[in-house]
């Protein structure tokens, strides 16, 4: 796992979440930027799953295997849980759902790191 | 932009919406219900398929905070009056859980050897096992029109 795919998704979610926070301040509905910043961002969780996948394929045992690679996999159903969830009724609170869901995965790709940080 | 349905507002057909909780903020209230019925899940999952035999208690108590967790996100996303009780019920089933498998942990760490997220009153999940509950039955309490 590198760090700094790590760093650029942990980056990605906490831009979207203060870009909703923003938003849900202002009143204003999710718009097609946001919408690529969020695809962007499932890429890389995508890309993160495939890394962690094959890096524990090749061998490397981070601390509590399995719990790293549940992480991984929840990550990729999360932002598009949020993001159906969100849209289905529009209003301020849902587009803060937005800011729930890509917290979330912020927080636990930085948990995976924590983990990963025992392979040296 | 507000909530699409206020509560009191009125469908075409003349019937009075009063399920006020199911919208706006209680939708965000479910999605965060939801992240924690996956988190509690997942980990129950782990620990029952992997070291049961360390803490079957724990790991039980950890998928029995799972089911709850599910069936709370459940009942708030869904109208009707029965949703409402199960909804007060899980809520208040969580808190109580929360508080009780809290203060067990502080004093009988042997039973509870690694995080659940009722340990430490949910300090793993920022104490957010903690609060949830309690704004649940607020978000709850507030919503609800006794006529309805």
């Amino acid at each position: 796992m590198s760090n700094d795919l790590s760093g650029i998704l942990i980056a990605a979610c906490l831009l979207a979440a203060i870009w909703t926070i923003a938003l849900a301040a202002a009143d204003r509905t999710v718009g097609n930027r946001l919408l690529i910043e969020l695809g962007i961002t499932e890429l890389l969780v995508l890309i993160q799953l495939v890394v962690a996948v094959v890096e524990v394929a090749a061998g490397n045992q981070p601390d509590s295997t399995v719990i790293f690679l549940a992480y991984a996999v929840s990550e990729v159903l999360i932002l598009p849980a949020g993001l159906f969830w969100s849209q289905s009724e529009k209003s301020r609170s849902s587009t803060l759902v937005i800011t729930v869901a890509a917290l979330a995965v912020a927080v636990m790709s930085v948990r995976m790191m924590q983990m990963w940080s025992t392979v040296s | 932009m507000t909530n699409p349905v206020p509560p009191g507002a009125t469908t075409p057909a003349g019937a009075t919406i009063t399920e006020a909780r199911t919208h706006g903020p209680g939708r965000l209230l479910v999605a965060v219900y939801a992240l924690f019925a996956l988190a509690a899940g997942s980990r129950a999952t782990v620990q029952i398929g992997t070291k049961f035999h360390q803490a079957p208690l724990a790991y039980l108590l950890s998928a029995v905070a799972a089911i709850v967790y599910l069936l709370a996100t459940v009942a708030l996303a869904r109208s009707g009056r029965r949703w409402r009780t199960i909804a007060v019920l899980t809520c208040s089933f969580e808190l109580l859980g929360v508080l009780t498998i809290g203060t067990f942990s502080l004093f009988d760490a042997a039973d509870f050897p690694d995080a659940t997220v009722w340990s430490v009153y949910g300090q793993g999940y920022g104490f957010i096992p903690l609060v949830l509950p309690m704004i649940g039955l607020y978000w709850l309490r507030r919503t609800h029109s006794p006529e309805a």
